[in-house]
C-alpha cells in the first residue's frame, strides 16, 4: 500500500449503552444535585419542613405567647375529685379551671398551676391510700428518684398544718439550685393533694403570705370556703 | 408438571400480561436500606434516631417507674405482635418487603411521635389555652391538635417511603398497608407513654394499679385507633399523589384524608361534642356511651370499605399473575378465583370438594387451605422472579401439585 492511497474512513463505533435497568440504588449522574438524587429532594424537604414546624416553630410560638387569664378576688379553682381552693388575686392561670367557667367536656384537671413572676404554685390531686405523712414521704421519694442531684429536695423535717376547713396535712420546706419552696401533702378519704410552691430566695413577704393563704384555703368535697 | 393447556401465542400474551402486572404492582420488588444519595433516607434516619434517643432518655430518667414501664413494653409488644401478624396476613398480594414494614413501624413509633406530634401537641394546647382560654383548651384542644399533628406526622412518612422504595409503593393498597404499619408503631409507643403518665397519677405509690385501667382502655380502643386512622389517611395520600400504577384521584384522596382526621378528632373530642349538645346530663352521659361504642364501629366499617376499594386493583393484578399458571395446567380456575377473591370466595373454595379424601391424605378443607397457601407462595415467587421460571418458581409449582395430590387425588379440586 502506498502513502497516497485513500485510507478508508473508519466506521464510527456505536456509543456505549447502559443496561436496560441500572443496578439497585444507582443514580444516573444527570439526576444528581450535590450528590443527592434530585427526585428525592422535594418530598424529603416537604416532610422535613412539616417536622420542623411541629418540633420548633409551634413551640416557639407557644413560648412567645403569655397566659392572659388571671385570678380575681372570689375565684375558686376546681380540680378533680371535688378538690378546690381559693387563689390569691392577680396570679396567672397557666393550668386550671375557675368555678363558673368549667369546660364543656365536663372534665376537671388533676393539676392547677398558677404563677406570679418567678413564683409558681401547683396543686395536684390523685388517689392515695394512706396518711398525709405517708403522702409527703412518697412525694419526697419520687422527687429524689426522678430529679437526682438536680431539682428540688426536701431540707426540713415535716411539720403539721391544718387548713381552714379543718383538714390536717404535712408541710416541709425544700430548696433547689436557685429557688426555695414548700411542699405540702393532704389526704382525706382516699384523695391525696400535693401542693408545691416554688419561689426565688428573695421573694417578697406579700407573695409568701399569699402562698400560705392558698394552702390553708384548700378544700375537699363538701367543704365550704372559709 | 402438567403440560400447557394453551396455544403458545395465547400463553405468551398471558405471560406478557403477568410481567406488566408485576411491573405495575412492584410485586417482589426489593428495597435497599442504606441509600446515601437519597435525601429521604437521611430525613427518615435522623428523625427516627431522635425519637429513639428521646425514648431511651425518657425511660432512663424515669427508672422509678420501671415496673410500670417494663410491664407496658412487654404487654404492648405482644399486643403489637398480634396486629403485626394481622396486617402482614392481609398483605397477601404484592407483599411489601419486611424491611419497609419495619421502617414504617419505626417512623410511626419514634419519628412521628417524639419528633413531630409530642412537641406540636404540647405547643398547640398551650397556644389554645393562651388564645382561647383554659376551658376551651381542655375541651377542644386535643381534638383540634392531634388530627393535624399526628395524622400528618404519620402520613407524611409515606412521602419518604415513596422516595425510598418507588418500585415497591405503586398502588393505593400499598398506602393502606404501609399506613397500618406506621399507625401500629405510633399506637404502641403512645400506649407506653400513656401508661407512664398514668403510673404517676397516684403520686407513684401504686404504679401498676394506677396503670391497669389505662392498659384496658388502650388495648380495647387500639383496634379502632391509630392503625385504622393511618390506613385510611395513607390510602388517601396515595390517591392524592397518584403513582405510576395508581391514577391520581384528588377528590377521593382528600375525602379519605379528611375522613381519617375527622374520625381522630371525634375520638379525641367525644366528651366535648356530646356535652356541648346535651349538657352534663343523663342524656349527655348516655350519648357519650353511644359514641364510645359507635365511633369505633363506624371506624371499622369505614376502614373495611376503604380496604375493599383499595384491594380491588390488587385482586385484578393477582388474576393476571396467575392466569398463565392455569394455561400451563398448574392451577385451576377455581384456585385462581379463590386466590384473587375476597374472604367469601376463599371460604367457598376451602369448603369445596366435600367428598372424603383418600385415607392417608388431608381433610378436604385442610387440603384446599394448603393449596391456596401454596398458590400464594407461587404468586410470591413469580413476583420475585419477575415472571421468569426460576428454580424457586418451579419448586413452588411442584408444591401446589404435591399438596393437591397429598390426599391421593390426581385431579385438581373441583370448582365450587
Amino acid at each position: 500500500m502506498t502513502s497516497d492511497q485513500p485510507v478508508p474512513s473508519p466506521v464510527p463505533a456505536a456509543p456505549p449503552t447502559s443496561s436496560a435497568r441500572p443496578p439497585e440504588g444507582w443514580v444516573p449522574v444527570e439526576r444528581r444535585w450535590l450528590g443527592l438524587d434530585r427526585r428525592t429532594i422535594v418530598p424529603a424537604l416537604v416532610v422535613l419542613a412539616f417536622a420542623l414546624v411541629c418540633h420548633l416553630a409551634l413551640p416557639l410560638i407557644n413560648a412567645a405567647l403569655s397566659y392572659d387569664e388571671e385570678t380575681r378576688a372570689g375565684d375558686v379553682m376546681l380540680l378533680k375529685q371535688d378538690v378546690s381552693f381559693t387563689p390569691a388575686a392577680g396570679w396567672s392561670i397557666e393550668a386550671g379551671i375557675v368555678e363558673g367557667d368549667e369546660p364543656v367536656s365536663a372534665s376537671l384537671p388533676a393539676t392547677t398551676r398558677l404563677t406570679k413572676g418567678q413564683v409558681s404554685y401547683e396543686v395536684t390531686v390523685g388517689s392515695f391510700d394512706g396518711t398525709s405523712a405517708q403522702l409527703l414521704d412518697q412525694l419526697k421519694e419520687t422527687t429524689d428518684a426522678l430529679n437526682d442531684s438536680a431539682g428540688l429536695h426536701v431540707t426540713t423535717d415535716p411539720a403539721g398544718i391544718t387548713t381552714r376547713a379543718g383538714d390536717d396535712g404535712m408541710i416541709a420546706r425544700f430548696s433547689g439550685e436557685a429557688s426555695d419552696g414548700a411542699l405540702a401533702a393532704f389526704v382525706k378519704d382516699g384523695v391525696g393533694v400535693e401542693v408545691v410552691a416554688t419561689a426565688p430566695s428573695n421573694t417578697d413577704r406579700e407573695t409568701t403570705e399569699e402562698i400560705a393563704a392558698m394552702i390553708l384555703d384548700l378544700r375537699f368535697e363538701g367543704e365550704d370556703a372559709a | 408438571m402438567s403440560k400447557s393447556h394453551a396455544a403458545p401465542e395465547a400463553l405468551s400474551e398471558l405471560d406478557a400480561a403477568r410481567v406488566r402486572a408485576i411491573e405495575a404492582t412492584g410485586w417482589g420488588a426489593r428495597m435497599t436500606f442504606f441509600q446515601p444519595r437519597n435525601l429521604a433516607f437521611w430525613i427518615w434516619a435522623g428523625l427516627v434516631a431522635y425519637g429513639i434517643w428521646h425514648q431511651i432518655h425518657a425511660t432512663a430518667s424515669a427508672t422509678y417507674y420501671a415496673p410500670a414501664l417494663s410491664l407496658a413494653f412487654g404487654v404492648f409488644a405482644l399486643y403489637g405482635a398480634v396486629f403485626w401478624w394481622f396486617t402482614q396476613h392481609i398483605d397477601r398480594y404484592a407483599t411489601q418487603p419486611g424491611l419497609l414494614r419495619v421502617m414504617a413501624f419505626l417512623w410511626g413509633g419514634f419519628a412521628a411521635t417524639f419528633f413531630i406530634a409530642a412537641p406540636a401537641n404540647d405547643a398547640l394546647l398551650g397556644i389554645y389555652a393562651k388564645v382561647f382560654g383554659q376551658p376551651f383548651a381542655m375541651s377542644w384542644g386535643p381534638a383540634l391538635a392531634a388530627p393535624f399533628t399526628e395524622e400528618w406526622g404519620k402520613g407524611l412518612g409515606v412521602l419518604l417511603f415513596i422516595a425510598l422504595a418507588p418500585r415497591v409503593i405503586r398502588t393505593a393498597y400499598d398506602g393502606f398497608i404501609l399506613g397500618a404499619f406506621i399507625g401500629l408503631g405510633f399506637q404502641i409507643l403512645e400506649n407506653v407513654l400513656y401508661v407512664a403518665n398514668s403510673a404517676s397519677t397516684q403520686f407513684g405509690s401504686n404504679q401498676i394499679g394506677a396503670s391497669l385501667s389505662t392498659f384496658a382502655v388502650r388495648m380495647s380502643s387500639g383496634i379502632a385507633s391509630h392503625i385504622l386512622f393511618s390506613a385510611i389517611f395513607c390510602t388517601g395520600l396515595v390517591y392524592l399523589l397518584g403513582r405510576p400504577s395508581q391514577p391520581r384521584r384528588i377528590g377521593r384522596g382528600i375525602a379519605l384524608i379528611l375522613t381519617a382526621m375527622v374520625l381522630h378528632g371525634m375520638w379525641d373530642g367525644q366528651s366535648a361534642i356530646v356535652f356541648s349538645i346535651f349538657g352534663d346530663t343523663g342524656a349527655g352521659h348516655a350519648a357519650l356511651i353511644c359514641l364510645l361504642v359507635g365511633l369505633p364501629l363506624l371506624g371499622v366499617f369505614l376502614v373495611v370499605q376503604v380496604f375493599k376499594v383499595a384491594v380491588a386493583g390488587e385482586r385484578a393484578f393477582m388474576r393476571d399473575m396467575l392466569a398463565p399458571e392455569v394455561a400451563r395446567g398448574v392451577l385451576t380456575e377455581a384456585e385462581v378465583e379463590a386466590a384473587a377473591g375476597d374472604r367469601k370466595a376463599r371460604r367457598r373454595y376451602r369448603k369445596a370438594g366435600a367428598e372424603p379424601a383418600a385415607s392417608h391424605g388431608l381433610g378436604h378443607r385442610h387440603r384446599n387451605r394448603a393449596v391456596l397457601d401454596a398458590t400464594f407462595d407461587l404468586a410470591a415467587e413469580l413476583g420475585r422472579s419477575g415472571g421468569e421460571t426460576t428454580d424457586r418458581v418451579e419448586f413452588a409449582r411442584s408444591e401446589v401439585v404435591r399438596v393437591r395430590t397429598r390426599a391421593g387425588e390426581t385431579e385438581p379440586a373441583p370448582a365450587s
